[in-house]
């Protein structure tokens, strides 16, 4: 080690330490003379802008295969259940992380669910099956599915999102021509408040 | 722990929207150059080098090439920690586990972000292509629906979350490195901000920022040399299923953090959180989390965040100051972020958090949150373990 016999805790530098630690092109600021956003000109710097059109091929693996498949034959979601530990887990997957057991059982799961979160969200975002900004604001849930221990998040279709409420019911809506993604799922649709709930 | 190790230098760049002047590496360099200057060593001190960088963010890949050089890392040992949120608590873990075992006597921790120069929300929306990725509501969305979980169950307020708001954006204009400031900030004027998620307004949620932290670790004859060193005493890490919905009430419940911090407790000897902990650096990208992280962490019991918030006791001057630098929610350069949680509770015990220094710190907490609930938790301590 050759560090400098300074004094202990560094504390602050004087003018010649802080020549020698920066440099020419980039000197060290010192406090009040940061060289940030707000006190530089960016016409002063040149940017690189880089539009990427890349491509990914991903597996999804077996099980989530074989869950697409089933979806687009019967129109429906199935679960998979820990058999140690009981869970319906949606989206299914070959392994329960809490009990590291495997899974092979397959669970049909309602069409219905319940609303065990919502949120109305105002800021925009892109409709990922149309690729238009999707009309604000729009409800966003998570459903526990009748038969799943899990929820998943989606889109609530309602007529005034303020009447929607944790507890509610929805119930799933497929596009018509089913291309065995996730896609399929268009979004939920609500089906009136606790009171009025369609069991 | 094989041996004892401690924080003895920090670094920082001024937090804030966009840096057009600079670049990642030169970035980099700011942050570690002062924290060098700070632990009052060079270049050729320091043994190792640990990265933290998001870099889909930047869509640029293998930062730790092109950023390793700036971080003074040839001829040495260098290596990136990438966990989301995590990445910079967890490297900073990572830096002190390295010199803990004896392998170095120094390392470097340095994360960093620039999130001017890319689209964050596009890259968190890159998730599970097969299950997750349709529902791009990014970041917000989700968070929002976990509060809202929360809130309906311990009916927590607006303006009580409006509260850790106000904290942290009033401590933020003592801190001369955050980005968002505001010392006149009200509870109507979170209240008046727009809408994004309900209940989630734009002044609850952390900025996006251009930042970079760097960390000096040292262990064995190097950490003599310095007075105030912030000892690390224990952390803990918990990783949990990827979706949002594999845990119903995952914010309520939050079984990372609360295991994570029992750990930390236990293994330091902790009975009373409360009371024993003098300053905690926590990281809260929304304001309605950190009072679920009171809860979590033992702070109060559950259900009664919006009363502790209420009570005053975490701002400075507190029983128990929660982020006096202005945390998350006034600087979010991810990849560095965490780094910062680390490096406010070390400058706490080093006696250098200047206008936002709480009197007396002898032990700090930190948390580190990443992805859907991923955590780690750091304790620092000015007492040698």
């Amino acid at each position: 080690m050759s560090a400098p016999a300074g004094p202990p805790q560094g504390g602050a530098a004087n003018d010649m330490e802080r020549a020698q630690l920066g440099n020419r092109h980039h000197p060290l600021p010192r406090e009040g003379e940061w060289r940030d956003g707000g006190s530089v000109n960016p016409d002063d710097y040149l940017h690189s802008e880089i539009t990427l059109d890349m491509s990914w091929d991903i597996d999804v693996g077996g099980v989530m295969s074989e869950f697409f498949r089933r979806l687009k034959a019967e129109r429906r979601l199935y679960g998979m259940r820990c058999s140690r530990c009981a869970r319906t887990y949606l989206p299914p997957r070959p392994v329960c992380g809490d009990c590291w057991q495997e899974m092979e059982e397959w669970v049909a799961l309602g069409r219905q669910g319940t609303l065990v979160a919502k949120t109305v969200c105002h800021y925009k975002i892109l409709d990922s099956a149309t690729g238009e900004p999707r009309r604000t604001p729009f409800v966003l849930g998570l459903i526990q599915l009748d038969g799943a221990d899990t929820s998943l998040n989606h889109f609530v279709a309602a007529p005034d999102p303020g009447q929607v409420g944790i507890g509610d019911r929805v119930e799933i809506v497929f596009r018509d021509a089913l291309q065995g993604n996730v896609g399929d799922i268009v979004h939920f649709q609500w089906l009136g408040g606790k009171a009025g709930a369609h069991g | 722990m094989a041996r004892p190790v401690a924080i003895v230098g920090t670094g920082q760049t001024r937090h804030c929207k966009a840096r057009p002047d600079v670049h990642q590496g030169e970035l980099v360099n700011e942050a570690v150059t002062a924290a060098l200057l700070d632990a009052d060593l060079g270049f050729e001190d320091i043994d190792a080098i640990v990265l933290t960088n998001m870099e889909l963010f930047e869509g640029r890949a293998l930062p730790e090439l092109w950023c390793g050089e700036f971080a003074g890392g040839l001829g040495k040992p260098v290596m990136k920690v990438a966990t989301g949120g995590t990445s910079g608590t967890s490297g900073a873990i990572a830096g002190l586990i390295q010199a803990a075992s004896g392998l170095f006597d120094t390392v470097l921790v340095v994360g960093w972000e620039k999130h001017s120069e890319g689209s964050t929300q596009t890259g968190m929306s890159l998730t599970d292509p097969a299950w997750d990725r349709h529902i791009a509501s990014g970041a917000i969305g989700n968070f929002a629906l976990s509060i809202s979980q929360y809130v309906a169950r311990h009916g927590v307020t607006p303006e009580q979350a409006a509260l850790v708001a106000v904290k942290a954006r009033r401590n933020a204009a003592l801190n001369p490195h955050a980005h968002v400031k505001d010392a006149g900030i009200t509870v109507e004027k979170v209240l008046a901000s727009p809408m994004l998620a309900e209940p989630v307004r734009l002044l609850d949620m952390c900025p996006q920022s251009d930042g970079a932290c760097a960390l000096v670790i040292a262990g064995g004859d190097m950490v003599r040399r310095y007075r105030h060193p912030a000892w690390f005493r224990a952390s803990a890490t918990r990783h949990d299923q990827p979706y949002i919905g594999d845990h119903d009430q995952r914010l309520i419940k939050m079984r990372t953090l609360r295991s994570a911090a029992q750990e930390v407790y236990r293994k330091v000897g902790v009975q009373n959180p409360f009371k024993e902990i003098d300053v905690a650096e926590l990281y809260e990208p929304v304001s309605y989390v950190e009072l679920a992280w009171y809860e979590a962490l033992g702070f109060c019991a559950q259900g009664q965040a919006g009363r502790l918030i209420e009570s005053g006791a975490t701002q400075i001057g507190g029983e128990l100051p929660v982020n006096p630098s202005g945390g998350v929610l006034c600087a979010n350069p991810v990849g560095a972020t965490g780094v910062i949680r680390v490096a406010e509770a070390a400058k706490q015990l080093h006696g250098k958090a200047g206008a936002y220094q709480v009197e007396g710190v002898r032990q700090a907490l930190v948390t580190g949150y990443g992805v859907y609930a991923w955590s780690d938790v750091l304790f620092l301590s000015a007492a040698q373990p």
